[in-house]
């Protein structure tokens, strides 16, 4: 296992917890909605904060989907290419995403950079947090990126070439 | 135009994930063809997720995630059998009654070929059911699961078409049973044919009891959240938590199935698959952002309407079309594509919105486990040790049996509308 690869397993193992402990924490805010609707006093910040943690999980949980290869794709041809072809097709796959996840990165860097200002609904507690899971998601990616990118040239097996699943 | 299409086919041969093609597809359109500020990208990534009834898909999951752990499916197999097991072909009807029952807890086809398959093919094939057999029925009652209610697929068609989650499950009703039906009377021509095999002996009352209260805690789960939904008592995304809640009570402490830790695992699970569908929710915001800046479901809609001014036509060429895309594409991926493209279109040939969805929503789950890319006939494969091409002839005659069903829900409107009519949906 290069260095590469083992930075990729223990930034997935980190944010697989957290999503966890995410999903944990929406579970209960959301109970306390439940609640606070049936003793007619429902706190408002509730769904606020679930929209919040919805959208860490989104951004963290897919960056762990790619390191597992969960993604869905369309991977029938690639599996059935020669071996050779199919490492081709599959680094240009993987630069393709490397790409979309750098500007990705840049671009929802700045938007919540720019959101610094910006408060919530109901929480006053600046967006720009909130937005940071965006391109820390991205960058979580492109690690698991470059830690797979530098395995292609070992394989010896198709199947475990692809990106996703 | 040409150039994106292009990208995207070319993405989709080299095996990129459809999240980041449609990524990959938008980012090309912003960068060289659109004129479009860039910062809207961040913006966009956001505002796709920014949605509290998503909040039930990692939920859902998580509950189906659970109730697996928990083993729920097997008092669901147990109960089943009580019901249909002394139909001829006994163990292919238990496969589908069970298949109907644990739609109402996780609604996913996939979930409901590994779960059941697992326990029921081995069964079959002890019983003298051919391995194919066996796992054809599996992956044919597995379409089942997406269509009856609570349906992770139906809260992505919910988020992208603005229909109400809520009459989206009362649809899904009369459609999963009559393809249940469907499938129960085609294995019942099976069993007399080839004599299968079917309980003799009668079960005693006792035995009737001790069964109905092992499975009392599996069958009540889908009961409350339906009856929650529907009375308006709380919101999907509400159901959806209230259900992880009713599954970890279950497995901690009523069928002590479930540690801590088991409790523990299934939260990252949830939240991780649940992320692989929200990941491609916010992607495909870019993307319909490009779509909608090009007027590309205007293009088509004018284009098909050119085709034909049929109703009947219509709805034929989308049974076709989307089929083929159930084949190819995961069910939430097509759902997120094509429905803002399509539905405004159904609309302009006078098709109820709520028809169509269903419509839609049937055909894209039959694709589940139609040859030659049915993700179901690849899950079932390895279970029953069998290579793929053996199920994919014999799921043949099920997905024929699925289509006249498919066929009746496409032009008698009223099977699919009769229930939310009743409940209030519409008028």
């Amino acid at each position: 296992m290069n260095i590469l690869e083992k930075i990729s397993k223990k930034v997935a193992q980190i944010t697989s917890m957290i999503a966890g402990l995410l999903l944990l924490i929406v579970f209960v805010v959301i109970f306390i909605g439940i609640v606070g609707r049936v003793i007619r006093n429902n706190p408002a910040w509730t769904e606020e904060l679930a929209r919040w943690g919805l959208i860490s999980i989104g951004f963290l949980g897919g960056s762990v989907a790619l390191y597992k290869k969960q993604h869905v794709g369309v991977n029938i041809l690639v599996t059935r290419m020669p071996l050779k072809v199919a490492k081709i097709a599959t680094i240009i796959a993987y630069f393709a995403v490397l790409a979309v996840c750098a500007y990705y990165l840049y671009y929802s860097y700045f938007a919540a950079i720019k959101a610094y200002r910006i408060k919530g609904d109901i929480i006053p507690f600046s967006m720009m947090y909130v937005k940071l899971f965006l391109p820390f998601g991205f960058g979580c990616m492109i690690i698991h990126l470059l830690a797979g990118l530098s395995k292609i040239f070992q394989c010896k097996d198709v199947n475990e070439l692809t990106i996703g699943q | 135009m040409s150039i994106i299409i292009l990208v995207f086919v070319v993405l989709l041969i080299v095996g990129v994930p459809i999240a980041f093609i449609l990524g990959s597809a938008s980012l090309y359109y912003f960068l060289f063809i659109g004129n479009v500020p860039m910062s809207m990208i961040g913006q966009k990534l956001y505002s796709g997720l920014d949605n509290y009834v998503l909040l039930s898909i990692p939920f859902f999951i998580l509950a189906g995630e659970l109730m697996n752990r928990s083993k729920i499916t097997d008092s669901l197999i147990e109960f089943s059998q009580l019901m249909v097991g002394r139909i001829p072909g006994a163990l292919a009807q238990v496969n589908i009654v069970a298949s109907v029952f644990f739609a109402g807890i996780t609604g996913c086809g996939v979930a409901d070929t590994v779960a059941l398959g697992s326990i029921l093919i081995p069964s079959m094939e002890k019983e003298g059911y051919t391995p194919e057999y066996a796992a054809a029925v599996t992956c044919a009652s597995s379409v089942i699961g997406p269509i009856i209610p609570p349906s992770v697929v139906m809260i992505i068609y919910s988020t992208c078409t603005g229909e109400s989650v809520g009459a989206l499950f009362a649809a899904g009703f009369v459609p999963g049973i009559a393809i249940a039906i469907a499938l129960m009377i085609l294995c019942f021509v099976y069993a007399k044919k080839y004599n299968h095999p079917r309980r003799t002996e009668k079960v005693s009352v006792k035995e009737s009891y001790g069964v109905l209260k092992k499975s009392i805690v599996a069958l009540l789960c889908p009961v409350v959240l339906i009856v929650g939904i529907f009375s308006g008592i709380f919101t999907p995304t509400e159901a959806a938590a209230i259900a992880c809640l009713y599954a970890m009570i279950a497995g901690k402490f009523i069928l002590k199935t479930l540690s801590y830790k088991d409790i523990w695992d299934s939260f990252v699970v949830g939240a991780v698959s649940g992320a692989v569908i929200l990941f491609i929710i916010s992607m495909a915001s870019i993307f319909g952002q490009f779509l909608a800046i090009e007027r590309i479901p205007e293009l088509l809609a004018r284009s098909i309407l050119g085709l034909t001014n049929n109703k009947i036509v219509f709805l034929l060429m989308m049974n076709v079309i989307l089929l083929i895309a159930g084949m190819l594409l995961d069910t939430g991926v097509s759902v997120l594509l094509l429905a803002p493209i399509l539905l405004p279109i159904a609309i302009q040939y006078g098709i109820a919105p709520l028809h169509f969805a269903l419509v839609m929503l049937v055909n894209l789950n039959i694709g589940l486990a139609t040859p030659p890319m049915g993700v179901c006939l690849f899950a079932a494969a390895p279970i029953a040790h069998l290579n793929y091409e053996k199920i994919a002839k014999a799921v043949l005659p099920f997905i024929a049996v699925e289509l006249g069903a498919l066929l009746l829900l496409s032009f008698i409107p009223d099977l699919i509308l009769f229930v939310p009519r009743l409940l209030g949906y519409i008028y």
